[in-house]
């Protein structure tokens, strides 16, 4: 709509759903077929969680939300749940963006896992009471445990890689 | 996508959240659709997967191509002793094959004898497989051939020696094998030499579960396991693997199909079986000494296979 920054912006919604669709590609690659020894972390949610933080003009909810429900029709996960679930952590982490600027690295991180925690507890909840079969405890809590241990390299990849960083008070004045 | 900014804000924050609410219910919406009318939801992922997947073989293939070098590369390391150990197991494979041979002429010749009938319906598609898209949770792989090619739902799938999966969900041009080990899979099948009946059932580890076994004392880790054909969904005696005891002490099945190389499946089309709902009709007497029913009688001809099949 003429605005400096509008380039920036779609350029960067194109370069999110392009990540995306790399990570969905590499998950479907026919390697490691049978039993899985240890299932790697949620890409896509981890990416949009940091950049969520830093850039919430960067990472809108629709197109976030078209990818996790592609990702859970791709995965043969029940469609909607999963999408619907990281909808909400991500809500509720744009709300907080403001705030996160004072966040040292710990307390992210902290606040990240624990909505990942809460996240597989929820689904396995909803699933549990709608008597849905779901996957052994187990993988997903070593899912969990990945996907924690991978945000500080999708952090450092996002913000040194990237350029993915808090906007300073005084430069431009994007808020969302 | 709502933006808001500057002197707006006020309006424009109500409507964005108004509208990532209607988002997310109808995310959850579409979550509880699938779970009332689930075949309906399943077919529109098969149709997407259908749709996308095979657009992407030209970049899957070098990929996978690349993976299958790199695996083999590292192969050629262990060449020399591949080599001994392969010449050692071929000494052992022509003194097996003789064996089999002896076997199968002495197998033909009691079948013969008995009389036995076998099934002559199972012919076989071959497919490639595509991807594997069922992430970390799901045990599935995708393959090349679908409706087109007339595959259908629950049909088996092998590598050529042991059982794979199931057919479940057909696209157009694809379709997808559930494989033994998911979640999901359960699959009647029968331990020999001992008879027992059992159910193998898929969690996600590399051996699946031996469950139902009726007296486990019976069973030894080495025995076969082949399918049972209980149930009508797959056609028995197609072999799955050998039983092993697991770490949890637990009885599993060592699948004889190679699930690290995945790369054509043999699709058996298995025709329904016969249902035979009569329960078997009533046998009059002998006819021939009422000389009044005597025009009956060929109709009372029919009758003595039954007959047959009610006493055995």
């Amino acid at each position: 709509m003429g605005d400096p920054g509008a380039l920036g912006r779609y350029l960067h919604w194109l370069l999110f759903i392009g990540l995306a669709l790399l990570v969905l590609f590499i998950e479907a690659l026919p390697f490691n077929l049978g039993a899985t020894s240890w299932p790697g972390p949620q890409a896509m949610a981890l990416l949009a969680m940091v950049w969520v933080l830093r850039r919430p003009d960067y990472m809108p909810v629709v197109i976030f939300a078209v990818l996790a429900l592609i990702a859970d029709l791709f995965q043969m996960r029940p469609p909607g749940l999963m999408a619907g679930l990281l909808v909400l952590v991500l809500e509720f982490l744009r709300s907080r963006h403001h705030a996160a600027r004072e966040w040292p690295f710990v307390l992210e991180w902290a606040v990240v896992s624990a909505l990942l925690s809460m996240v597989l507890v929820a689904n396995r909840l909803i699933l549990g009471i709608l008597a849905v079969p779901q996957p052994a405890l187990g993988i997903e809590v070593q899912q969990l445990i990945s996907s924690i241990l991978f945000y500080p390299i999708i952090l450092a990849f996002s913000v040194w890689a990237l350029r993915i960083t808090h906007i300073k008070p005084g430069e431009g004045g994007i808020r969302l | 996508m709502a933006r808001d900014r500057g002197n707006s804000d006020e309006y424009v924050r109500p409507i964005r959240r108004i509208l990532v609410g209607a988002l997310i219910f109808v995310l959850f919406a579409m979550f509880l659709f699938w779970r009332i009318d689930s075949p309906r939801m399943d077919r529109f992922r098969a149709q997407i997967v259908d749709q996308v997947l095979p657009s992407f073989d030209w970049a899957l293939a070098p990929v996978t191509a690349l993976g299958d070098m790199v695996s083999n590369f590292q192969s050629y390391a262990q060449i020399y002793e591949q080599n001994q150990e392969l010449r050692r197991e071929l000494r052992q494979m022509k003194s097996w094959k003789e064996a089999a041979l002896q076997l199968e002429q002495k197998n033909a010749k009691l079948l013969d004898l008995n009389n036995v009938r076998l099934d002559p319906t199972l012919t076989y598609v071959t497919g490639v497989v595509l991807a594997d898209s069922g992430g970390p949770f799901r045990q599935s792989v995708l393959l090349n051939v679908g409706a087109r090619d007339g595959i259908r739902d629950g049909w088996a799938t092998t590598d050529g020696l042991g059982l794979v999966g199931r057919i479940s969900g057909v696209g157009r041009n694809s379709s997808r094998v559930i494989l033994l080990t998911d979640v999901n899979s359960r699959v009647p099948v029968t331990l020999q030499p001992s008879g027992q009946r059992a159910v193998l059932s898929g969690d996600n580890a590399q051996a699946p579960l031996l469950d139902f076994v009726d007296t486990p004392e019976l069973v030894r880790p080495g025995d076969r396991v082949v399918t049972s054909g209980d149930g009508g969904v797959f056609p028995p005696g197609l072999l799955v693997g050998q039983v092993a005891l697991g770490r949890d002490k637990r009885l599993r099945v060592r699948l004889s199909a190679d699930y690290e190389r995945l790369e054509f499946l043999r699709i058996l089309r298995s025709q329904p079986r016969e249902q035979i709902l009569d329960p078997g009709a009533l046998l009059p007497p002998p006819v021939s000494s009422l000389p009044a029913l005597s025009e009956v009688a060929p109709d009372a001809q029919d009758d003595p296979p039954a007959e047959e099949g009610g006493d055995g």
